[in-house]
C-alpha cells in the first residue's frame, strides 16, 4: 500500500510537471468551434520567437496584479503553465 | 524544471509557473476555482504539494494568458531581457529548456539530476469518506460546459460546486443528455451532512427549451456524511449555446464540525463545450485514478 501511495503521488507530480493532458482549443482564438485540436496545433496563436509578451496582467500570489512585462523586463525569465490536475 | 529552475536561477533567471483552469477536473479530487482567491488557494495546494522553489503566478479568472497560449496545458516561453520571446514550446521540455538556457546564458559546470533533488512532495487533500453514494455514468464522450456561477451578495462561498457535461450532440443541436454534478471542493474541506435536507436543484428554462427532469433531490444515505458528488443526468431540448437558469439549496459543512449551513446558490449553465478544461478524470473512493476518459471523438 505505502508503495501504491508513492506511485500515486510520483504519477501526479510528474503529470503535472511534465504537463497533464490536453484541453481543447480556444473558441475565441482558434474559431474552431467544440471540436478536438492538439496543444502543439493551438500553441500556434502564442507569440513567435522575435515576438514580445502580450501586454497583459496577471496575478502574483498574495494577489496583487502585476504587469507580466514589466515583471520579466530585463532578465531572462522561464514562464510554465501548470494546475492540479 | 526544478533542476534547471536550480542551476540557473543562481545565473539570475526567472522562473514562474502560470496557474490556469484546471486540466483534467476531478482528478484527485480536485474541483475548478470559481474565484481569483479559490484560484490562489490552489496555488497554495499546488505548493504545499510539489515542494517546487519556483514562484507561481495565477492567469485572471478571464483566463487572458492561457488564451494567448491557446488554451495549451503546459506551454513554456522563455523571454530574453529585452521583453522578446527567444524560445517556445507547446509542451514544457525541460531538457530542452536546458539547452535554450545555456544557448543564451550560457553552460552550467555541473548540471544538477533530479536524484540531486529531494522535493518534499505531499498526497492531495484528504476528505471524508466516499464511495457512499454510487457515481453516476458520464455519457460518452462528455465533455465540461460554460456554467456562470452567479456570485452571492453574503460572499457565501460555493463549497459544493457544479460541473456540467455534454456531449458534442448536445453543443451542435442543443438536444441531448446533460450530466450535472455537485462536487464538494476538498479545499475547504467539507462534507454533506445526509442528517439534514438533502440537496436539491431545480432549473428554469426559456421558452422552446426542455429539461426532462428540471428538478431533482438528492439521495438520503444512511451514512451520516460522505463526500461524494450528488449527480444527475438530464434531457436537453433547445439549442446550442442557449442559457438554463440552475438553483441549488445544500446544506455547507465542515469537517472540523464549526459549522453547518443552508446555502442557494445560482448558476447560469450555457449549452455550450468550456473550453478551458479538457476531460474528467474520475477517482476511485481510494484515491486512485479510474480508466476512462479521453479526447472526445470527432
Amino acid at each position: 500500500m505505502p508503495n501504491l501511495s508513492r506511485l500515486v503521488t510520483t504519477v501526479t507530480a510528474a503529470m503535472f510537471l511534465a504537463g497533464s493532458l490536453v484541453v481543447g482549443p480556444s473558441r475565441a482564438v482558434a474559431g474552431q468551434g467544440h471540436a478536438y485540436h492538439p496543444p502543439v496545433q493551438r500553441f500556434d496563436v502564442a507569440p513567435k520567437v522575435g515576438e514580445p509578451l502580450p501586454d497583459l496582467t496577471i496575478v502574483a500570489a498574495d494577489g496583487s496584479p502585476a504587469n507580466l512585462r514589466q515583471l520579466v523586463r530585463g532578465r531572462h525569465t522561464v514562464l510554465v503553465l501548470g494546475c492540479l490536475t | 524544471m526544478e533542476t534547471v529552475a536550480v542551476d540557473y536561477t543562481p545565473k539570475g533567471v526567472q522562473f514562474f509557473y502560470i496557474y490556469k483552469p484546471l486540466a483534467h477536473p476531478e482528478l484527485n479530487n480536485y474541483i475548478s476555482p470559481f474565484t481569483i482567491e479559490e484560484r490562489l488557494m490552489h496555488v497554495k495546494e499546488a505548493e504545499r504539494r510539489l515542494g517546487s522553489s519556483i514562484s507561481w503566478l495565477a492567469d485572471t479568472m478571464d483566463n487572458v494568458y492561457h488564451e494567448a497560449m491557446g488554451q495549451t496545458p503546459n506551454s513554456e516561453l522563455v523571454i530574453g531581457p529585452d521583453g522578446l520571446v527567444a524560445g517556445r514550446r507547446a509542451w514544457s521540455d525541460p531538457e530542452a529548456l536546458r539547452a535554450d538556457l545555456e544557448r543564451l546564458v550560457g553552460p552550467v559546470e555541473n548540471p544538477t539530476t533530479r536524484a540531486d533533488l529531494d522535493l518534499p512532495t505531499q498526497p492531495p487533500t484528504p476528505t471524508v469518506v466516499k464511495g457512499v453514494v454510487p457515481r453516476v455514468p458520464l455519457p460518452e464522450g462528455a465533455m465540461p460546459m460554460e456554467i456562470e456561477p452567479i456570485m452571492p451578495a453574503n460572499g457565501m462561498p460555493f463549497y459544493a460546486k457544479l460541473r456540467a457535461e455534454g456531449t458534442r450532440q448536445l453543443f451542435e443541436t442543443g438536444r441531448g443528455t446533460m450530466y450535472l454534478g455537485f462536487h464538494l471542493d476538498p479545499l475547504y474541506r467539507v462534507h454533506w451532512n445526509n442528517e439534514v435536507d438533502p440537496v436539491e436543484f431545480e432549473i428554469t428554462v426559456p421558452d422552446g427549451v426542455t429539461v426532462t427532469p428540471s428538478s431533482g433531490v438528492g439521495p438520503d444515505p444512511e451514512a451520516p456524511a460522505d463526500a461524494d458528488p450528488r449527480e444527475w443526468l438530464v434531457e436537453v431540448s433547445g439549442k446550442p449555446n442557449q442559457t438554463l437558469d440552475l438553483r441549488v439549496r445544500y446544506y455547507a459543512c465542515d469537517d472540523a464540525l464549526t459549522f453547518c449551513i443552508p446555502a442557494r446558490q445560482d448558476y447560469r449553465v450555457h449549452l455550450a463545450r468550456d473550453l478551458n478544461h479538457a476531460w474528467t478524470i474520475r477517482m476511485s473512493p481510494d484515491g486512485r485514478p479510474l480508466p476512462g476518459g479521453g479526447p472526445p471523438q470527432d
